[in-house]
This record gives structure tokens, sequence and C-alpha cells, in this order.
């Protein structure tokens, strides 16, 4: 049924004529084994590291702190962050402008006795300011400009510069603007004269980071080495590969987990580690679900993952070695009594044995991660994988049943706490589907879809499986409820304009005039679709009855409309071609439901499923409950075909029936689906009124088979001529009406009509 | 007999009389042309084809003004292939600092021009300065419509505020533009070329083509235009490759080359359309590199001076008592040789 994903827009040509779809989108949920769950840093940590191979927290913090040292205790940080970081120039220059107005450290930088802190501020803000304009894509340099001539000026102040309390940070900006010309001796210079006495501190060390850039840049490869290692600038340090030639002793041949050794060697608890750790267990299990992938296409088109030819053999490159090695340093890592980060190394361990499908093993070392030291971050993602290990390894026990409702618990706190998090972050409002934004939905939708649902089905408890599915699928949009729409100016006959509006996600299902990318395209839909329609219903009717506190939890929290769920239990029953049980659910759909859904949008409603060809004459006028009234005519004629006792009625009632079956799996698809996969097939271009379209839907081939038998049945079955002939008509077998019937009124009606029909006359006449 | 000839001389002497008195000899006016690629660097020929036509001003493009998606260092609308110079401009010659701003960056811009128009100018300034350009003349380029008409209107009256009174600001003119009220500027270029629609395959020449030009030229809305004009003219060309679809043909690419003639393998299907009747490779090593598959059809495109010269006397008539400057588009060697001095010159001419 993955078909399934590809259905709306694509079925819109159908009936439109084709040539119209959406510039983007619409956009289909990942497979929720494709999410990668292992986490050791924040997506902060990651961007800072990224953005300049450094972690600027860090050295904000620090720089904070020396301010506060030199000025007063009762300033907060957070104030000395504002004015150092944030403010521009302008309002350093208006310290009582509104920005500042109620910041300590502005009030303290006010007071003449602090000139010389604020002069220095000023100065640095210049000089920033000055290169952030010469970055900027406008700057256009020349000798002697405005900017060039300025910047010399400062660097003439920061030169003569003749006190101690900013002494330090005057030579950052010198070796600043040094560094930006390229002028390196003078960097070398200034350390070698003067920085290199004054004591370390963190502007010492970012000094000595651009002095060891210096030296690299001269070729003086071992002094760089030292003054980044004392400035523990291991951006730069990676850069220059100092792991060569130093560890000789090491045990490793991949040069990543040589990097890794040096790293932890000089600084067991950077950061850094666990952004690289992320890196490689994440590629790892990227390949696993790619390899998988590609194993179930038969080994086609291997373009997510690497290979190379061994013999005639296409081999997947899954860098078994490395990742041996990184477990052999993850294990030394995790035995270490430097290393406050254990529970990290284990975590790493228990994943990669995970992903090696070596579950015990998995487990085991989960067990380690779980008591060993880790900060709280790293203790949330264990948490995660054990969610996930129990998950694998569960059976459908109530033992689990009441584990997964705890474990449920704490997930929706922690997917309502990263929403408390950010609740300005673009990811509100955005595509939740399919943008991996939110960590703990992230973990839900890989747990609950990719292993709980699947195994609970395979038990033989659908309800469950149904519900929590539904949960997985659909409690992000009660979290973050505003989604960002975009209104496709020639879908709306009434409102010509395009435009983005953010609306709450109820509103958006209910009354946005564009399609509804989202109900028919996730997977909880994806699974009640391929439920069959008692199981479907069943679950319908545990939404109204709840039986436990988990159902209760779970329909809490998701999306349980009763004319959404309804509906789809009703198609599944028509699909089955139960019209009496379908009459029962559609009969509680709203009329108005089946107005906001994207075939109703699309015109669809429109055909009248009882004709056995369609064209614009006979569009129908009232589509209000068009899928009800097809169920309950589909009923009607089934009663009359099995009590009327009148021939030609009953003939009549079957042909309606069969054309009726048909177009359901045929043009009119979407009273027993929704979607339909038009497409090319063995070289041929498949519509919906192409039987061969339907090839691989078993509820199709069925109907088919009982379409022909009726035909059949009808035909033989009529004793009026005339009303045999007006069947053949309709249907427009005109060489047989001809042929069997020439002396009816029908196929006079032929002999008057067009040049075609009028041959068939001549033939038969 | 003699009567006759009497006439006939004096016939001749008419209209020899006419002609000098109303053509400026080629030689002895200054004469423009544009200057459009990113890279200033001028070949030999080009510099003997800049003192042999006497021109004395090269409207040079500096920079494109784009939108910028995503946004670089914060900006959203910036400069884009800013001229690189690798050459002096010749003694004696001017250069007009011309910048192109495309229309979805005119439309990023609204209700900050002002801002804009001080980027723009400092900018040009800049790219001056350093190059040891006098800036007399700034030309803005842009293919504004209805929607993107009063920013751009209004950016060029912000662009006046930095320039002093001795500096002109000019702008181009597209023939759709003559419909509209003139922009807030000096003067004009009416621009010839780029007429018609090169992604269209039914177009017969996107760059000059009499059926899309003389429309503009039918009523007297050029004659009563009132801002001061001069006059672009189209001195190069270049093949549109289309790829056969369904129901059409559809853009593939331009291509440089417009000499199609030792190739069997293009069949000439109509005065300047030809079609392959199996796959083409021009690229020189063979690779493939530049090829056109069976079916592809190339439309080539330059402007005769034959047709160049019927559109101008149009338009000379239109502005007939007004005076004007012809300006080539634009200065490339390549493009040149395929146009004789003389056909150049008539080009230049003004009557």
């Amino acid at each position: 049924m993955k078909f399934l994903k590809y259905i709306l827009v694509i079925s819109v040509l159908i009936l439109m004529g084709g040539g119209r779809t959406d510039a983007c989108g619409p956009y289909y949920p990942d497979d929720p084994n494709y999410i990668l769950m292992f986490r050791s840093c924040s997506p902060e940590l990651e961007r800072q590291w990224q953005d300049g191979c450094r972690f600027q927290d860090y050295e904000k913090e620090q720089n904070c702190i020396l301010w506060q040292n030199i000025t007063s205790p009762s300033i907060p940080i957070s104030d000395i962050e504002k004015v150092i970081y944030d403010a521009r120039l302008s309002d350093i220059n208006d310290l009582s402008s509104s920005s500042l107005s109620n910041n300590k450290f502005a009030k303290w930088l006010s007071n003449p006795n602090h000139r010389e802190d604020l002069e220095y501020i000023r100065i640095a803000k210049e000089i920033e300011e000055i290169r952030e304009y010469m970055n900027n894509p406008w700057y256009y340099a020349y000798e002697g400009d405005d900017e060039h001539s300025r910047l010399t000026e400062l660097k003439e102040i920061c030169q003569d510069y003749k006190g101690s309390r900013h002494a330090s940070r005057y030579s950052l900006q010198l070796i600043r603007l040094h560094f930006a010309v390229s002028d390196y001796k003078s960097c070398i210079d200034l350390w070698e004269n003067r920085v290199s006495k004054f004591p370390q501190n963190i502007v010492t060390d970012m000094i000595a980071s651009y002095v060891g850039g210096a030296y690299s840049r001269l070729g003086n490869r071992d002094k760089a080495i030292e003054l980044f290692t004392q400035s523990q600038d291991i951006g730069s340090l990676i850069s220059l590969k100092v792991w060569n030639g130093v560890e000789s002793s090491s045990n490793y041949t991949d040069e990543r987990v040589k990097e890794l050794e040096y790293i932890y060697n000089r600084f067991p608890n950077s950061p850094l580690l666990s952004i690289k750790l992320q890196e490689y267990v994440r590629n790892r299990e990227s390949f696993v679900y790619n390899y998988e992938d590609w194993k179930d296409r038969g080994f086609h088109d291997p373009v997510l993952v690497k290979t190379y030819w061994k013999g005639d053999s296409l081999i997947a490159d899954a860098e078994q070695a490395f990742y041996d090695e990184l477990k052999r340093f993850a294990q030394k890592a995790s035995r270490s009594n430097n290393c406050h980060q254990k529970g990290m190394w284990n975590y790493a361990l228990s994943y990669l044995y995970f992903l090696d499908g070596d579950l015990n093993k998995g487990l085991s070392y989960l067990n380690r991660a779980e008591h060993s030291e880790a900060t709280p971050f790293i203790k949330e993602s264990i948490k995660a994988l054990r969610f996930l290990l129990d998950a694998q390894k569960a059976s459908n026990s109530g033992v689990y049943l009441s584990k997964l409702q705890r474990d449920l618990r704490w997930l929706d706190e922690q997917m309502e706490n990263d929403v408390k998090l950010n609740p300005e972050n673009d990811w509100q409002y955005n595509n939740k589907l399919n943008w991996r934004v939110c960590y703990w939905q992230d973990v839900a939708r890989k747990v609950l879809l990719g292993v709980v649902c699947p195994k609970m089905k395979q038990d033989g408890n659908h309800t469950l499986a149904i519900q929590v599915a539904n949960y997985a699928s659909n409690r992000i949009y009660q979290l973050a409820p505003l989604f960002k729409a975009y209104h496709y100016g020639y879908d709306d006959p009434d409102d010509k304009d395009s435009y983005d509006v953010i609306l709450p996600f109820d509103e958006y299902r209910k009354s946005w005039s564009g399609r509804n990318y989202f109900d028919y395209q996730n997977q909880f839909f994806e699974f009640v679709y391929n439920s069959n329609a008692d199981e479907a219903a069943k679950y319908a009717q545990r939404i109204k009855n709840p039986v436990s506190e988990l159902d209760k939890f779970l329909n809490e929290r998701s999306y349980v409309d009763t004319d959404y769920i309804y509906d789809i239990v009703g198609t599944l029953y028509m699909r089955e071609m139960n019209y009496e049980k379908a009459t029962d659910w559609l009969s509680k759909v709203s009329s108005d439901y089946q107005q906001r859904m994207n075939i109703a949008k699309e015109g669809y409603f429109k055909l009248d499923p009882f004709r056995y060809q369609f064209d614009k004459k006979h569009f129908i006028s009232d589509s209000n409950d068009y899928k009800l009234r097809f169920a309950q005519e589909m009923a009607r004629l089934d009663k009359m075909i099995n009590s009327d006792a009148e021939l030609n009625r009953k003939a009549e009632s079957k042909i309606r029936y069969a054309i009726g079956l048909r177009n359901s799996f045929g043009k009119c698809w979407y009273l027993t689906a929704y979607g339909y996969n038009m497409g090319w097939r063995c070289g041929k271009w498949h519509t919906s009124s192409d039987r061969e379209g339907f090839k691989d839907n078993s509820y199709a081939q069925r109907a088919f088979k009982k379409v022909d038998a009726l035909m059949e049945e009808a035909i033989s079955e009529f004793t009026d001529s005339e009303k045999a002939a007006q069947a053949q008509l309709e249907m427009l077998n005109y060489a047989t009406l001809m042929k069997q019937y020439p002396n009816t009124k029908a196929a006079a009606h032929i002999r008057t009509r067009c040049d075609n029909l009028y041959d068939y006359s001549l033939q038969y006449r | 007999m003699k009567k006759y000839y009497l006439i006939i001389c004096l016939l001749i002497s008419i209209a020899l009389l006419s002609c000098t008195a109303s053509t400026t000899l080629e030689s002895d006016k200054e004469n423009s042309i544009y200057y459009w690629r990113t890279t200033f660097s001028l070949s030999d020929k080009e510099k003997e084809f800049l003192k042999d036509h006497n021109v004395k001003t090269i409207y040079m493009r500096f920079f494109d003004v784009d939108w910028a998606y995503p946004a670089k260092n914060g900006e959203d609308v910036t400069p884009e292939a800013t001229i690189r110079f690798n050459d002096t401009v010749p003694d004696g010659i001017d250069v007009v600092p011309t910048v192109y701003i495309t229309t979805s960056a005119m439309e990023k811009m609204q209700t900050k021009e002002a801002e804009y128009a001080e980027k723009i100018y400092k900018r040009v300034s800049a790219i001056c300065k350093k190059n040891n350009i006098n800036i007399k003349e700034i030309q803005l380029d842009c293919d504004w419509t209805k929607g993107t008409r009063q920013p751009f209107f209004r950016l060029c009256e912000a662009m006046k505020e930095y320039m002093d009174s001795t500096q002109t600001l000019s702008s181009t003119i597209r023939l759709h533009q003559l419909t509209q009220t003139p922009p807030p500027v000096d003067k004009g270029v009416l621009m010839v070329y780029n007429t018609g629609n090169l992604m269209e395959m039914t177009s017969d020449n996107s760059i000059f083509s009499r059926k899309d030009i003389e429309p503009y030229l039918r009523d007297t809305r050029l004659a009563n235009y009132p801002l001061a004009l001069d006059v672009a003219y189209p001195t190069y060309g270049w093949s549109v490759v289309f790829h056969p679809g369904e129901e059409k043909y559809y853009f593939y690419k331009i291509s440089r080359r417009t000499d199609f003639s030792n190739y069997p393998n293009l069949t000439k299907i109509a005065s300047n359309l030809y079609e392959a009747t199996s796959d083409v490779d021009f690229s020189e090593d063979g690779t493939g590199s530049d090829k056109v598959y069976k079916n592809y059809r190339i439309r080539v495109e330059r402007p005769s001076s034959k047709e160049i010269l019927e559109i101008k006397k149009l338009i000379d008539g239109q502005l007939k008592g007004k005076q004007h400057n012809n300006i080539l588009y634009h200065l490339d060697e390549s493009q040149l040789s395929h146009y004789s001095d003389n056909e150049i010159s008539k080009i230049y001419s003004r009557n």
C-alpha cells in the first residue's frame, strides 16, 4: 500500500484533464525506520561546531565571567552578555536607550569612573561592525576607503593603549586586525613581545588561537600545535591533522578513530567527542536502514549505500573495520578514569551493537550505560534507547503493556517539554510530518510506528496497534497546533492570490480551502487503511467506548474526529462490497465532512457512479452524502438482485450494480480508496478507467470478477428485448445491439445518430 | 534631351545636398556602445573598433542586483557578477556605470528603495574610485512592469539624492514600457532588442523581430514620449535550441554558435530554423559535451544590418527633430565580426 503515499495529487490528473500539479509537495512522511535516533549532542552544540569549529557558548561564558571579575559581582552574567555580545555600537553610544535601560552592566559603564571600560567596548564594537560591513556583499573594497581608513585609526588606538586593565583585550583586537590582513608576523611579534607574558585567561587563549594560526601559516607547525593545545582550540588541531605521527603507539588504523583518540587523550570530556560520536553512529544508523531498503528492492540502484565491486559482486561498503575500531575505542574510553562521560560511550556501544543486530549485547551495554556517569542530556538519550530496545524485545504481554503505558506518559512529557522550550520556533507551524526537528516526536514515530505497532498487529492486537499509530502520528498537532499553510491562488476560484497563513491545525482541517496534505498521508492512516473493515470498525467503537486507562490516554491524545474515522470505516466496507455496513457507518458522517475532502474540492463528486461512460453533460448537481448515497443504492440493488422475481428488473439491477461496482474500482475509485496510483506500468499509461491500473489491488480483482459475472448473468436473463437493447446501448455495445436487437427502439435510435453509429446500422440493418 | 539632363542633375544635386545637410558623418561624431561582460578586458580588435568608430562612451555593466536566497550575511538583495577589471579603460573614453536590477530584486526592495539607492551608489562609486573612472552618468537597467514600476521609480528618485548636479541618471526603456509614464530620470535608452520570447519556439527571432517591434511604432507614443531617448540596437546573435515535447517544443539551451552550414545532419526547415535528423555533436573534442539530439530544433537569431536599418528608419522617423544617439549592444569582437564597418557606421549614423 506504499502507493497511497503518492496518490492524491497524481489522481487529480484523472478528472481534470491533467497538467495541474503543485509546485512543491504534497510532502510524504518518512518511513519511521529511517529516523535517526542516536543523540549524543544537542543541535545547538553541533551548529556551533559547524559554524566555526569552536564552542562559542564556552568562550562567551568565560569572557563574561572575566568581565564580572573586573567589574562587580553584583552584575548578572546575562546583563554582561547582552552588552558584550548582543548590543550594537549605537546602543553603547546611548546607554540609557530602552534596550539597555534596565541593564546593570550598562549602568556600571555609564559611571564616569568606568570610562576606560566603556571606551574599550566602544572600540571593540566599532571594529566588529566595520569588519561585519566589510563582509557584507554590498561592500567593495578599494585602497583608502572609509572602512580601511577607520580601521587604521582604530588599530593605532589599540596600539597606543598603555593601561593594564584591558591590555589583553586591546591585544585581541589588534591580533584580529593583523590576522584579517594576513599580517602574521605582527601577530607573532605581539604574542612574543607582549601577550605571552600576560596571565592566561580566556582572552589570551583566544589570542593564542589566532597566533597558532599565524604560526601555522608561516610553516611553524610545532609552535602552532603548542598554542592550539594551550588555547584548547581543537578545531585548529584537527585541521592540522595533529594525530598523524603523534600517537605512534596507537592501536587504531582508521584516521577517524585516531582523531578521536587524540582528542580524548588531551581533552577527555570535550564536547567535540559527543559531536563526532553522533556523526559516526548516525552514519551507521543511516547505512543500516538504507541497506535494508536496498535489499528490499532486490539490490537495485544502491543510491544511498556506498558500494564497491568485488569480482562480479556489488558489495555494500559497511565500513566494518572502522566501526569495529570505534567500538574498541569506545570500550577503552568507557573504562578510563579521566572520563566523566562513561554513560555516553556505553550508550554508543549499545546502539552500535543493536545496529549490528546483536540485541542482547545492545541491552547489556545499555544496562551499563544506565549505571554510568553521564550528563542529564545523555541520560535522556539512554532512556529513549531503552524504550526502543524494550520494544524490540517485547512480546504482547501484559507486563510489556503496562510498561508501555508508563513509557508513553514519560514520552508524552518529553514531547510537551520540547514544545514549551521552543514556543516561537518555526517547527511549531512548519511541516511537522516530515521535518525531523523535534527529537521526542522522532522517538515516538521511530519506536511506536516502526516497532511497536507492527509487532502488535503481528500478535493480533490490531485495535491497540491502530490506537498507538494514531497517537504517534497525530499527537504533535495537539502539542504544536499551528500550521503554516500555503494558499495556491489557482486552486481557489474565489481567491486567486497566493499567500502563506498560519492557522490552528483544527481550522486547517475544517475550513481550509486548499488541500489537506496530512490526514490521508500519515502512518496512522496507512495503518488503518491496511486493516480490514471489521478491525477498523472495532477501533472506531473503542474510541467511543474505551475499556482501559491506556485507551483513554491514547484517545485523548489522538485525532479521533468521528467524521474522519467513520468515513474511513465506511469506505473500507465498500472496498469489501459490504454496502449494508458501509451505509451504517457512512450515515454517521456529516454531510459537511465529505465536502471538506480533497476529492470534493477537486470535483470528483460530480461524477455519477452509475454512469457507464462519463461526460460533463451528466455531472450530478447534488453531491451531498455522495458516498452514503452510493452505498445505500448498492445495498438496495443487492437486495433487489437477491429478492426480485421479475427477471428483467433483476437483470437491470445487476447491470446497475455491476456498473457501480466497476466504477468504484475505476473512475470513482474514491468510493473504495483514498487515492489512485495512475501511471506507467509495463510500458503503458494507466488511468483509473483501466483495470490494469488495479492489478495489484486484490479487492478490485475480486470486484471485477463479480462485475463480469453479473453482466453475463444479466444479459442472459433479459426476456424483454427492448430492455436488453437499452442496456446494451447504455454500455455502448452498439455492434452487439445492432446484431442481436435490430428491431428495437434502441437500434432505431442508433440509425438516426452520428456516422459511427450509422455504420453499425448499415451493417446490421 | 538637354532639358532632361538638367532636371536629372538638379535632382541629384538636391538629393546630395539634403544628405549632407541631415546626416552627420559617422567619423565626425562620438559614439557609444554597451559592455556587458563580467571581466573588462579588450582585445586588439575591440580597441581598434572603439577607435575606428570613434566610440567615446561605454555603458559598462558594473554588477547585477538580484534576490539572494538564502540571504547572504543577512542581505536578501545582493550585487552579483561584479565586473573585474583586467584592463584599463582607453584614454578619452567615458564609462557609464550600468546596473542591471532583476524584477525579483525590485520586488524585494519595496519600501527600502532609499536604502538600496545608497548601497548601489556607494558600490558604483567604490568601483569607479578603484578604477579611476569619473562618474558623469549612471544607468539603471530594469525590466519594470506595472507591479514594480513604483518601487523602481522611487529607487531612481532616491538615487538622484546621492548624485550631484553634474551627474546624469539614465535608465533603459523597454518597448513595452513606452506605454507607461517614464521613470524619473534625466534620460533614457530605448532598448530595441530582446523583443520576443526566447523560450517559445513560435517566436521567429527573440532578439530582434520586426513583427514584435512594429506594433510599438505604429502610433505616436515614441514621438510623444516625454523623456529624452537614445536608442540601442543589437549587434549580436545566438542560436536557441529546443527539444520536442508531446505537444510542443521546449526551450533547451542557448548556444553561441550560429553557423550550421557544415552539418549535414541539420536540415534547414525555415529561413532561420534547423532540425536535427540524427544526433549532432558540436564539441570540438567529440566528448558530446555540446550536443543536440535527433528531432531537436535550432533557431538562429542574428539580426541583419538590413533588418536593423529598416527599424532604425521607423524609429528615426518618430524621433525626428529630437537629438538622439544610437548605441550598439554590445562590444564583443566575435559578435561584431558579423557586421561590416560600413554596416556599423550606418547603424550609428544620425539622421
